[in-house]
């Protein structure tokens, strides 16, 4: 094994280093035509492969299923390996390692038998090809693609793939043969899943923040990009909209000056704001199929973040729960949610009667982590960080939340599932334990446990040549528990404001004021003191407030230094690549005394550590001093300022001048060029 | 004529139209367009009576004045309407109202459904209350409740026939002074089977069309008439929208989704099911049966180490309630030999839902069944059944 490790490793050093060849450098569309693979690359792209794909989504997983050379076998994209495990179906052996040289985020087998893998530290798409089950793949190209992709997904004939970037917040297409760059759409913050319509001309995005689903049109020359919103509501509240509109459409007719007022109100902030629903993230997982032709689900959790008026003790409103799981259904024409998969919630209705504890013996899946539909019994099948489970919905329904069927327990941090049809059973690489995971999906009726008890088959993959530090094992879990007593009363993990390690973008209610999540991976260790009045010293001083305030009873202090030991070894996003000239000229004026942005914004960190009152103070804030905040990773952290009032960093930029530093004696192309050297910190 | 006939007469329990259920199996819904389509009456539009002679009945209502102590004053003394002499007999009586099994057939009273008047959702205007129960109270008008008097009630029933089902309903006024009732209307919903669960719960469905814009699928789920589904008593229903509606006692919950171009209604409901024990019958495990239990558990947590096979799934057993007939069954097993029976009950959740998305050419009806509490088991001891000579 180890030494067809090595052969596997220098392959792929060779034909990486033949493949990515041309540099990140200039603007958006030369940076795409650079994507092209070098002069040796498109021959090698195309290489004959022996691997067939089974169950074929059309969208790449942290597994796929295929038929190598006779043998059924799960193709596993191992973060903690860095590596593609081939894992055989039957005896759920590992038969092969394929060493990444980084970490993969997913693995996509084309129709041609080609093994697509997104390297999400290398900024890359690694193609390869399978000759036996029981041999390392064969690297044979690699394409750039921009920062951290993550998604795999491919139009039905295989003529264009298209991959996410989580922290460049793109989505890049590539010719399916010779992976020539086609183009590259602007999405919003931390797009992850993808899936591609059945005429192939929509590729549709979840994200992991954000409260929304991008829409890319793929057919187009501009390739426009939608956003369909994916925001909460509680029950009753859009008919209570549509009962409003149609009645004031109604008073026109006898009262115009009635009708105006009641519009007017309608169109107030407040109104606006309470219509625009909860927002939501933990947008990692899409699914579609044609058993469901024409239904896209989305499996995410609607957050109330509370009012920030009220000042609660914790975040957010501490006597509702702030995160509830949610399904949306998204109509693949229309691309428009349904707007019954966007009501809460299962919940509310357990509450009724008498608590949810006392009667749902199930944990909501407050981290949804990737779905998958099976075509059988036209059931949605979700993995779920923090209860490591899979559950089963009823994907025919206009609300799949409501319609859950059964779960199964499966192994720590399920991050990958896929259906094997042929026996009608799933298949779950977890990665936290490194198990894989199958049971029967069984038929779509109800069973009663007792006489039925789900049978559920896990295997331990063969150790990493390099053990992960038990600690950082460890912390991992902690990070991702829900529904830990020890961490919060309401279910909440850590991950569950913080995704992925990154923030969820929203704006909570606390005793303080409003306040931002904040970005943690990679940001930790150089950003004290914390909490954004730099109150905390320590991280381990801060973790323990933290908890106080989601009312969690605490850690055990050795349990405590495994989570301080995973959030400071949580590894930053790879920065994107940017012009260097514009980005040169952007730190000239960062640095001069006229912007005056490094006074406080300073040293390693680009943080002096200490408070300032820079007339950011929110009405509902307690104090006018603000610690200041670390710049690193600030290109992907919007929206701004600890009451996210700034949408954007060009929007800070402009509008906060005179009171934190000043820009208003900038031109365009300076301020661009300011935010250009940001967004490479 | 006949689904009259069987309306009236003696209740075939729900147990009885389960296996007559046309329709599809567990896990495969049909087609909006497969379903089959009739009526469920609306509100009355006509002018309420002012009063009704008493020597007019509808059948199938059984108005019945309880008997009131002396300082219940006359305004509170209402009467009610019950589905089944028998429920008649024992209200008139004092001797309870037959809460020992469900009846057959649901009732509710004229009100408004689940949305108020200020609502301009035309389609629902005209519904019944969701609320469904096995019989209804009316006070007479007085000063002090001008709502009072004749009032209209509602009464559903499922009836086989032919084996076919369908969810007659039959409309009253009734006037709670004379006790007469008058009929309003009546309506037929042929139903189709669209789901069945373990615990013997059916689902039947109907498209329910009444023009543009007034489309309906009303669901019924039926639970099996069991000493255990009256005793756990309610099944509850909640609407997307917020609605929510009861099932009390009457063995169906009726539930109307909307259907619509731009509506995608669903509905959850909480059925509480007893399912099939696991556990054969057997010969209680000690004498000491009725034992208080906790006294018994700490006996029995010194004597674990030493137990024999067997003993300790036996604690097990014992440390589940007791029902309250435990003390009277073992005392009649002084006599008789006794057995020892689990009961088994458990929260259903079932989820309705019709929506469309702009592929579909019709509306998707989904069912589906899922457990919505933990397990109950009560263990109970009763007389063995007599050996076979």
């Amino acid at each position: 094994m180890d030494k067809a490790r090595l052969g596997g490793v220098a392959v792929l050093v060779v034909a990486m280093a033949a493949g990515a060849c041309g540099g990140r450098q200039g603007g958006a569309a030369a940076v795409a035509d650079a994507r092209a693979v070098g002069a040796a690359g498109a021959a090698a792209c195309n290489a004959r492969s022996a691997a067939e794909p089974l169950g074929r989504t059309g969208a790449g997983a942290t597994l796929a299923l295929a038929r190598i050379g006779g043998r059924k076998v799960a193709l596993v994209a191992d973060e903690d390996a860095k590596a593609l495990l081939t894992i055989d179906l039957e005896t759920r052996t590992q038969l092969a390692e394929t060493p990444l040289g980084a970490t993969p985020g997913q693995v996509y087998v084309g129709l041609d038998g080609r093994v697509f893998v997104t390297l999400r530290d290398k900024a890359q798409l690694a193609v390869f090809s399978a000759e036996t089950a029981t041999s390392p793949l064969t690297a044979r190209c690699a394409v750039s693609t921009p920062a951290e992709p993550i998604a795999i997904a491919a139009t039905p004939d295989d003529a264009t793939l298209v991959v996410s970037s989580g922290w460049s917040s793109k989505l890049a297409a590539f010719d399916g043969k010779s992976l020539a760059s086609r183009f590259e759409a602007k999405l919003a913050r931390e797009p992850r899943s993808v899936v591609i319509s059945d005429d192939g001309k929509t590729a549709f995005v979840s994200h992991a923040v954000g409260s929304l689903l991008s829409v890319v049109d793929l057919a187009g020359a501009k390739h426009e990009t939608k956003e369909v919103a994916l925001r909460g509501f509680g029950p009753g509240e859009i008919r209570q909209v549509e009962t409003r509109k149609k009645e004031i459409a109604k008073l026109r007719a006898t009262d115009p000056t009635a009708a105006d007022a009641m519009q007017k109100d309608f169109d107030s902030e407040p109104s606006k704001k309470a219509r625009l629903g909860r927002p939501s993230c933990q947008g990692f997982a899409l699914a579609k199929s044609a058993a469901v032709a024409g239904r896209i689900f989305a499996p995410e959790v609607t957050v109330d973040p509370g009012d920030p008026e009220q000042r609660p003790d914790g975040y957010g409103d501490e006597n509702e729960a702030t995160e509830q799981p949610s399904i949306a259904v998204v109509d693949e024409d229309q691309q428009i949610a349904f707007p019954s998969s966007l009501t809460f919630g299962r919940e509310a209705m357990f509450r009724r009667r008498g608590g949810a504890e006392a009667r749902d013996p199930h944990p909501d899946c407050l981290l949804p982590r990737a779905a998958v539909i099976d075509p059988k019994t036209k059931s949605l099948l979700v993995t779920c960080y923090g209860i490591d489970s899979v559950v089963a919905y009823d994907a025919t329904s206009g609300n799949p939340l409501a319609s859950e069927r059964r779960r199964w327990t499966v192994g720590s941090g399920p991050s990958g599932i896929a259906v094997d049809g042929e026996k009608h059973r799933a298949v779950v690489w977890s990665q936290f334990d490194r198990t894989l995971t199958t049971f029967p999906i069984g038929g779509a009726e109800l069973v009663d446990d007792r006489v039925s008890p789900p049978l559920v088959q896990r295997t331990a993959m063969a150790p990493l040549a390099q053990k992960l530090p038990a600690e950082y094992a460890l912390g991992r879990i902690l990070f991702h528990a829900t529904g830990d007593a020890r961490i919060s009363s309401d279910g909440r993990a850590c991950a569950s404001c913080h995704p992925d390690g990154r923030d969820d973008a929203i704006t909570w209610a606390t005793p303080e004021g409003p306040r931002r999540s904040i970005m943690l991976a990679g940001r930790v260790t150089r950003t004290a003191p914390y909490s954004w009045n730099g109150n905390e010293n320590t991280l381990h001083n801060h973790l323990g407030n933290t908890f106080d305030r989601l009312s969690g009873k605490g850690l055990r202090s050795i349990e405590l230094d495994a989570l301080v030991t995973y959030l400071s070894s949580m590894p930053a996003p790879a920065p994107e690549v940017m012009e260097k000239a514009k980005a040169d000229r952007g730190k000239q004026i960062f640095g001069s005394a006229a912007a005056g942005c490094s006074g406080c914004h300073s040293g390693e960190s680009y943080s002096d550590g200490k408070n300032h009152d820079v007339g950011s103070k929110h009405r509902f804030d307690r104090e006018a001093s603000f610690n200041t905040p670390s710049l690193h990773l600030v290109g992907g952290t919007g929206p701004y300022f600890h009451d996210g009032r700034f949408a954007t960093l060009g929007e800070l930029l402009k509008q906060s001048d005179g009171k934190m530093g000043k820009t208003a004696h900038l031109s365009p192309a300076d301020l661009d060029a300011l935010e250009t050297f940001l967004r490479t910190l | 004529m006949r689904a009259r006939h069987i309306l009236l007469g003696a209740a075939p329990v729900a147990c009885a139209l389960l296996a007559f259920a046309p329709g599809a199996h567990a896990g495969e819904v049909p087609r909006y367009g497969a379903l089959a389509a009739g009526h469920v009456s609306t509100l009355p539009t006509a002018k309420t009576p002012a009063s009704i002679a008493a020597r007019e009945k509808v059948p199938g209502f059984f108005p019945v004045r309880q008997k009131f102590s002396s300082d219940v004053p006359v305004s509170a003394r209402h009467i009610t309407i019950a589905t089944e002499q028998k429920q008649a007999d024992a209200i008139r009586e004092g001797s309870g109202s037959g809460n020992e099994l469900e009846v057959g057939a649901c009732m509710s009273e004229q009100q408004q459904s689940g949305h108020s008047e200020d609502d301009d959702v035309d389609v629902e205007a005209h519904e019944w209350t969701m609320d469904q129960m096995r019989e209804v109270n009316l006070w007479p008008k007085s000063k002090n409740n001008e709502q009072g008097g004749v009032s209209a009630v509602h009464s559903e029933k499922l009836v086989e026939t032919n084996g076919q089902v369908s969810l007659e309903s039959v409309d009253a006024w009734v006037d709670p002074v004379t006790l007469g009732a008058r009929l309003i209307g009546r309506a037929s919903l042929p139903l189709t089977l669209v789901g069945s669960a373990v615990g013997g719960v059916k689902v039947y469905a109907a498209r329910d069309e009444r023009g543009p814009g007034a489309r309906f699928v009303q669901f019924v789920v039926v639970r099996p008439a069991t000493a255990s589904s009256a005793r756990s008593g309610t099944m509850m229903a909640i609407r997307q929208d917020g609605a929510n509606a009861h099932g009390n006692g009457c063995g169906h919950l009726r539930i109307t989704l909307v259907v619509g171009a731009t509506n995608y209604d669903s509905a959850l409901v909480i059925a509480p099911v007893e399912i099939a024990s696991t556990v054969a019958a057997a010969p209680p495990p000690e004498a000491a049966l009725g034992d208080d239990e906790h006294g018994a558990d700490d006996r029995d947590v010194f004597a674990e180490k030493k137990a024999k096979p067997g003993m300790k799934k036996r604690r097990f057993l014992r440390s589940m309630p007791s029902s309250p007939s435990a003390n009277a069954a073992a005392d009649e097993g002084a006599m008789n030999p006794m057995v020892e029976r689990e009961s088994r009950n458990r929260d259903m959740q079932i989820h309705l839902s019709v929506s469309q998305s702009a592929r579909e050419k019709e509306p998707l009806l989904a069912v589906s069944f899922g457990w919505a509490g933990r397990e109950s088991v009560i263990r109970s001891t009763e007389p063995a059944a007599p050996a076979k000579e």
